[in-house]
């Protein structure tokens, strides 16, 4: 479970750590500006990092911004197996142009430190051996060099790292081809495609729930299906009508649709294959007012872990008053500050207490 | 959102019974937690009555699957509650309106109850299992005036279970 999520020198962010509650769904609100996204983005990295070997180069690509030329730390804590590991990432500018390296990497678990990395220095510690040091040449973010031994708790921090998806969807960027060995859905869940696809072929149990909730979405769909195309590419389609059947191809589902199938294909996922840790940058975009509250409950039912940013009163009326947290910016020179809601005086209505900019300092 | 079919709408008073409700919804099983809708708060005791009066009671003469929980602080006055209760609410809707609350508020509740962590566990925990058995927290003398109104309120939902076990 994600418990800690740390930027430092990146946006508006010069030194801010957000802290999730412990509920295991969490709401994230703010007026425009406050941050909410570019937190999104911060974990979108790190995740990346997991899920296959990159340089800083590499992933500083995922950014809308360039990295601070004195460094932006990424940094993370976790609730893994009943330790608590934090790892912090610094990246900065290289002297070589358009060129990013690795300034430092940490990772303590329950506050004890056992690896860092200091540019090319490597140290880190070996149960039963000590500390060792490598020095080497350029090395993926969150790996040690190749020809060392792997800690443990490394491995876990990366493979819950891999199960951390960061989803600011853009519907028109969801297409209907799903291409083979593609397995992550995209921060715009351009791989929703893929994504769907790679779940039901490896978790054919996953069918089942998702198309069930396909069907409570969305009135009228029966199923989906998938024609295969040269090269390896899958076409996803919907179909609806029992009688008079109509076939739609994912890209070409509404928006609000779009959505429904993302959310089912996640909801799968985690009953099948979690848990996650979802992070959903406004989940109630692009879907009608009646529909919300019940998506958005769908969401809160799966096992894992759900956090959201919204603006939305149907959204903050689904979610308590010890799940929500509030990010507070005063103008565009200021940090943001992040408090809980239940920390502040909002009288007996917190959605009314928004509209009237009341809950804002 | 379907008007053709059952549908529970909760009417929390405030933001901490609000939180109750959150609770109490998250621990029902899917089938029921997909039916309850959450509505606005109120934001007074007073204000969900009107509430009631001019926008849920004539939803319900409309839509006959369409259910009720208001859920108030009966601020220490539950023959209050009752008689307005009587009063206001017309004898063709009475099966499918129930009130629900504190006797003093949520607060004072949970401290009386001992359980200091938020608001949304304690509706959790209230409510958890409610369908077979009832928390013995309901026997506390903050909760126990409400025993009859759930007992009504689960055979509806149980109705609704085997139903939709059925179809």
């Amino acid at each position: 479970m994600l418990r800690e999520l740390g930027l430092i020198r990146y946006r508006c962010f010069e030194r801010f750590a957000l802290e999730v509650p412990e509920s295991r769904n969490t709401l994230i609100i703010g007026k425009n500006g406050s941050g909410k996204s570019t937190l999104a983005q911060g974990l979108n990295l790190l995740s990346l990092a997991a899920r296959e070997p990159q340089t800083a180069t590499h992933l500083a690509n995922s950014l809308v911004t360039p990295i601070d030329p004195n460094g932006t730390i990424f940094m993370v804590g976790a609730d893994l197996g009943g330790q608590r590991v934090d790892y912090f990432l610094s990246l900065q500018p290289s002297s070589a142009a358009g060129r990013l390296e690795i300034l430092f990497e940490q990772l303590f678990v329950d506050s004890l430190e056992f690896f860092h990395r200091a540019g090319r220095e490597i140290t880190y510690w070996k149960p039963g051996v000590g500390w060792n040091n490598i020095a080497s040449a350029e090395v993926p973010v969150l790996a040690l060099a190749p020809d060392s031994p792997e800690i443990e708790v490394f491995n876990q921090l990366r493979s819950w790292l891999k199960r951390v998806i960061v989803i600011s969807p853009a519907p028109q960027q969801i297409g209907e081809f799903a291409e083979d060995g593609v397995q992550s859905l995209g921060v715009h869940g351009e791989h929703l495609a893929s994504f769907y696809q790679s779940l039901i072929a490896t978790k054919p149990r996953a069918y089942e729930i998702f198309i069930n909730k396909l069907r409570a979405f969305i009135p009228g769909v029966v199923e989906t299906d998938s024609v295969s195309f040269p090269g390896g590419r899958k076409l996803v389609r919907v179909i609806f009508g029992r009688d008079q059947k109509l076939t739609i191809p994912l890209k070409e589902l509404s928006d609000g649709e779009k959505m429904y199938f993302l959310a089912a294909t996640l909801i799968a996922a985690q009953d099948v294959d979690g848990p996650f840790t979802i992070f959903w940058d406004e989940p109630d975009h692009y879907l009608s007012l009646d529909a919300i509250q019940t998506f958005i409950q769908a969401l809160r039912q799966t096992k894992g872990q759900f956090i959201a940013t919204s603006h939305n009163a149907e959204t903050i009326n689904a979610f308590a008053t010890d799940e929500i947290l509030v990010l507070q910016r005063e103008n565009y020179l200021s940090e943001p500050t992040m408090k809980r809601v239940s920390e502040l005086d909002y009288g007996r209505d917190l959605v009314q207490a928004l509209r009237l900019g009341e809950v804002y300092e | 959102m379907n008007k053709y079919q059952f549908a529970l709408l909760v009417v929390p008073e405030d933001q901490a019974n609000k939180d109750l409700v959150i609770g109490a919804r998250d621990s029902q099983p899917n089938t029921i937690q997909n039916k309850i809708r959450i509505e606005p708060v109120p934001g007074g005791r007073d204000e969900v009555w009107t509430a009631t009066i001019h926008d849920y009671l004539p939803r319900l003469e409309r839509y006959e699957r369409w259910h009720l929980v208001l859920v108030i602080d009966h601020d220490a006055d539950v023959p209050k509650i009752q008689q307005h209760f009587d009063e206001l609410i017309p004898q063709s809707l009475k099966s499918r309106v129930w009130v629900l609350g504190c006797r003093s508020e949520p607060e004072s509740c949970r401290s009386r109850l001992g359980r200091p962590g938020p608001l949304r566990e304690l509706g959790s925990e209230l409510f958890n299992s409610c369908m077979t058995q009832l928390s013995p927290l309901w026997d506390h003398n903050e909760l126990n005036h409400n025993k009859a109104q759930l007992e009504s309120l689960r055979k509806t939902l149980q109705n609704l279970i085997d139903q939709e076990k059925g179809s």
